[in-house]
């Protein structure tokens, strides 16, 4: 078997490589605005309702209309599903893996138009949507390998006349509700999982982003994957979604979003309805409201750019973005007015363009809640900095940068998980308080520590409570196979995308103890 | 042995002999200097703590501060800390000796070992090298030490710096200018943003350099900036007005696999355009950087990693600058005695009169080998930076590195253990003599 490797991020230093990227979005600005149905068992199912998925950054542009499913849908795809769980568990693991790797090579051979894509349907900038397509590569192949390794089961003790083993077996139909935030890394990651570990899937992709899941599916399908162990369902929460939580069919459902939905699929998972013969597993991982610590030592040089990048990269529209900043008072003022520099020479706008460092928040909900947040926040709380609503586009869904501080540690403001570019500034007088301060909160995703005292990191190390911590470098952008992500608390369940044990939620084990030895006859 | 061979074997030798005589009377390092050297030389681990712990030194603001950080890197006893330190961080954890005492110490330490490598903070400590170096017709190039540009305020203070001290050397300033610090939004995949803010920054800086008759040189940093670097210095050159009379250098980085055909690209790109520029040769400062970086976002590694493949560019990329003399002006910028032998065989070779080329040292580092070049009748510059203690940590750690690595000419102790066939020798790569070293292409 051949080690994992990464895929390699694109390297826009090289002009060919730029324009690539610029041809891949003219291309992708080619296909917009076509009609996506369901993709159920082969078939192209439509509802006669659609979702319109726009560009966040130009709304008058739509990227595609999906089909709507509803319960019936949900329904029907997890009929299908069931019915092909028998034949895709019973397929090889090194044919099932072979079809996901397969995958793989297509979305590298496609990675410039699917970032493309992104760019339009999520509004994030190149790097950001280039990275995304990077890490659905590498979870096709994580898992992939990963389950070549565990396809064997674990060594047990053995003793003369009893044979013992330890077997993996598939779960059975699994429900991937995904967000549009990283829409083709989580999507592919949690599908990818469930495919290797032999669970047929159901794709439900956030409303916001549906068409490159849509494309995606057909990638898989492309590949080899059947079409009934990997089906596209768009649909709302509300609706598709609670559908498929409930069904009594569904053995697994694979989450990642806010808290709120997060912990309404535990609780109306963990119902066991009449003629339910399983207990769901429930994958979840949820927000963060997460701090990075700069230390009096730091180097605010770094800082200052690791703090760019954590807390307003994708315009912080990221689970694991930095949204507290706590720092010690011998460096605050200093720290504070070089953020708020620094802040300034960002420019908001659409991030088609390469000039554009931030694009659009997501849609009209998210511009109302972060701009709800940041007048009232502007009332308990000094605005230190807002970038001007003057250099915002006129049209889109724009919020600039912002910059709070003397924040009350208990209020909304520094406690809430708010997904948008605001940071709230917190001074400290000492390294414990500011652990205390940052472990002051619901949840524990993502912490970071700006420091050079070995003793304080080692203290970070020990108290932080966090799934993942980033010492001296942004506290974003984990990587397969190297960062294994996930968070405690109400972050998550304490799974880790991309990381050894994450197929191990998604498989049964089996004990097999044999008795080998018969009567009068040797052992063997 | 070929003629050229020959000649820079009998040039190495002749180097090599005057620098042993100079060597008698020089004395290269100041004490603290040489201590600490001498730490990071016995003792691997400990000189990566001491690299680290001068790293951090300028941001700690108190003495206590100073104290706890010794203590926390240099824990163990058995380090051969100064005398001084030692006694003192102990006695201060029994109250004996006060934190401001022991914290002075370090910082004395610390500020001489600056003081060997970075001429000072002002311009005019800047102009006092400039006239210490004159008398023995030493010119001195001066580099800006500051923090990283994070905003465009913070450019636009650089850029005032740059200019200020333009106006304050007056003629003959040889400065250096660091791409970076021209804009906070400096990055290839914003290309043409990019040059854009970059070239706004620099054409006051080359204007105001052009009236003083000053000379600039765009540095070369990291390799994600390089081809952005190159097309500013193009972007300059090509300003109507400005590009044919501005004295303006690039430097190529040998470390680079592609050093040979970026000079190639950039001597046909002169000479089509009829401008010419000065070319600084150097092997680059980014090595560990540029390796840490490509491993882990699944690039390429661009540089050699056998150092005697960056020689040999070198050497390559030495020929065919001075081959090209109607469009570049060489600067070969090495302390190591066989790349500078090599040039100097090479233009007697081609004839090339001396003064047509320049040999660039480090400040602090070559007084030894300085001597000896001017001996030979070759124009020397002192490469010299200017600045205070904390933007100049990270340049401060490089030389220190650079004198205690393992292939350094300075650590190779020229004078006792190294002989002088080693020293000369022609570089050649692992995998050309067969072998199958750690620098495979």
């Amino acid at each position: 078997m051949t080690d994992f490797v990464n895929e390699p991020f694109a390297n826009f230093a090289d002009r060919a490589q730029r324009e690539r990227f610029v041809n891949a979005l003219e291309a992708v600005r080619r296909t917009l605005g076509g009609r996506h149905p369901l993709l159920l068992g082969g078939q192209d199912v439509q509802t006669g309702r659609w979702l319109r998925s726009e560009n966040p950054a130009r709304p008058e542009q739509i990227i595609g209309e999906v089909a709507q499913a509803g319960s019936a849908e949900a329904a029907r795809a997890v009929d299908v599903a069931a019915k092909a769980q028998a034949r895709w568990a019973a397929t090889p693991v090194e044919e099932r893996v072979a079809l996901l790797r397969r995958a793989a090579g297509f979305l590298r051979a496609r990675r410039d138009w699917f970032a493309a894509l992104e760019v339009f349907e999520v509004g994030k900038s190149w790097r950001e949507a280039d990275a995304d397509v990077v890490e659905a590569i590498d979870y096709l192949n994580y898992y992939s390998l990963n389950m070549l390794q565990l396809a064997g089961g674990e060594p047990l003790a053995q003793r003369p006349g009893e044979a013992n083993r330890y077997l993996y077996a598939p779960r059975g139909v699994s429900v991937v509700i995904a967000p549009w935030n990283f829409p083709l890394a989580i999507l592919a990651g949690m599908s990818s999982a469930a495919l290797a570990a032999g669970n047929p899937v159901i794709l439900k992709p956030a409303e916001q982003s549906p068409v490159i899941a849509c494309h995606f599916t057909k990638l898989l399908h492309e590949a080899g994957v059947p079409v009934d162990v990997a089906q596209y369902l768009p649909g709302l929460g509300a609706d598709a979604g609670q559908a498929l939580v409930a069904h009594p069919q569904v053995r697994v459902i694979l989450f990642t979003g806010s808290k709120a939905v997060g912990l309404g699929i535990l609780k109306a998972a963990s119902e066991v309805a009449p003629g339910e013969r399983f207990i769901k597993q429930v994958i979840v991982e949820m927000g963060g409201k997460n701090a990075l610590i700069v230390d009096e030592d730091a180097d605010l040089d770094a800082a200052v750019g690791g703090i760019l990048t954590s807390a307003f990269s994708y315009q912080g529209q990221k689970c694991s973005a930095a949204s507290r900043l706590i720092a010690h008072r011998a460096v605050y003022p200093r720290l504070l007015e070089r953020l708020a520099a620094a802040l300034d020479r960002l420019v908001v706008g659409d991030p088609v363009s390469p000039g554009c460092d931030l694009g659009p928040l997501i849609d009209p909900d998210a511009v109302k809640r972060v701009s709800e947040a940041i007048v009232s926040g502007s009332r308990a709380a000094t605005l230190a900095y807002r970038y001007p609503d003057s250099r915002l586009p006129a049209t889109g869904y724009f919020v600039g940068p912002v910059l709070f501080t003397g924040v009350k540690p208990d209020s909304p403001l520094a406690q809430d998980e708010l997904f948008g570019p605001v940071l709230c500034g917190f001074q400290v007088e000492s390294f414990a308080e500011a652990i205390a301060l940052a472990n002051d909160s619901a949840y524990g995703l993502t912490g970071g520590v700006y420091s050079r005292s070995p003793s304080h990191i080692q203290q970070a190390v020990e108290r932080l409570e966090v799934g993942n911590l980033y010492i001296n470098r942004p506290i974003t952008g984990a990587i397969v196979g190297r960062q294994p992500f996930g968070g405690i608390k109400l972050s998550g369940l304490g799974t880790k995308a991309g990381g050894p044990d994450y197929l191990l939620s998604l498989l049964w084990p089996k004990t097999v103890c044999e008795n080998t030895a018969r009567h009068g006859m040797p052992l063997e | 042995m070929n003629e050229l061979e020959a000649r820079v074997q009998a040039i190495g030798r002749t180097l090599y002999d005057l620098a042993k005589r100079e060597h008698a009377q020089l004395t290269t390092w100041n004490r603290w200097t040489k201590q600490v050297l001498a730490w990071c030389l016995a003792d691997p681990a400990l000189k990566n703590r001491v690299l680290r712990f001068i790293d951090c030194l300028p941001s700690l603001r108190t003495p206590s501060a100073v104290v706890q950080h010794v203590r926390e890197y240099f824990p163990t006893v058995g380090v051969r800390l100064p005398k001084a330190l030692r006694l003192g961080v102990s006695l201060s954890r029994g109250g004996l000796l006060t934190a401001p005492a022991v914290a002075a110490v370090v910082h004395q330490i610390v500020e001489q070992v600056a003081r060997q490598f970075i001429a000072g903070a002002r311009p005019e400590d800047a102009l006092a090298v400039i006239q210490r170096l004159a008398p023995r017709g030493v010119l001195v190039s001066c580099d800006l030490l500051g923090e990283q540009v994070t905003s465009e305020a913070e450019a636009d203070e650089y850029a005032r710096r740059y200019r200020t001290f333009i106006a304050a050397i007056g003629r003959g300033c040889h400065l250096s200018i660091k791409p970076s610090s021209l804009s906070s939004r400096f990055d290839p995949l914003d290309f043409d943003g990019s040059l854009e803010r970059a070239a706004a920054r620099l054409r006051p800086i080359a204007e105001l350099a052009v009236q003083t008759g000053a000379a600039l040189t765009l540095d070369m940093e990291q390799y994600e900036y390089r081809d952005l670097t190159l097309a500013l210095a193009k972007r300059l050159l090509e300003e109507p007005g400005l590009g044919e009379r501005v004295q303006l250098g690039v430097v190529i980085q040998a470390y680079l696999r592609d050093a040979e055909a970026v000079t190639e690209e950039l001597i046909a790109w002169l000479h089509a355009h009829h401008r010419q520029l000065a070319v600084r040769l150097v092997k680059g400062a980014y090595w560990d950087y540029e390796i840490a970086r490509a491993t882990q976002l699944g690039w390429p590694i661009p540089v050699y990693l056998d150092k005697r493949q960056t020689d040999q560019t070198f050497e390559r990329v030495t020929v065919r600058l001075l081959s090209a003399r109607d469009a570049a002006r060489t600067e070969i910028a090495s302390h190591n005695v066989r790349s500078i032998s090599h040039a100097m065989a090479q233009m007697e070779l081609l004839e090339i009169p001396k003064e047509q080329v320049e040999f660039q040292l480090l400040y602090g580092m070559g007084d030894v080998i300085q001597a000896a070049v001017s001996r030979l009748g070759y124009p020397v510059r002192i490469y010299t930076p200017v600045g205070e203690l904390i933007p100049g940590m990270a340049y401060l750690v490089r030389r220190i590195l650079e004198n205690t690595a393992n292939e350094s000419f300075l650590r190779q102790d020229l004078w006792e253990h190294e002989s002088i066939e080693q020293l000369l020798s022609e570089p050649v790569p692992a995998h050309a003599v067969g072998g199958t070293g750690p620098g495979g292409p």
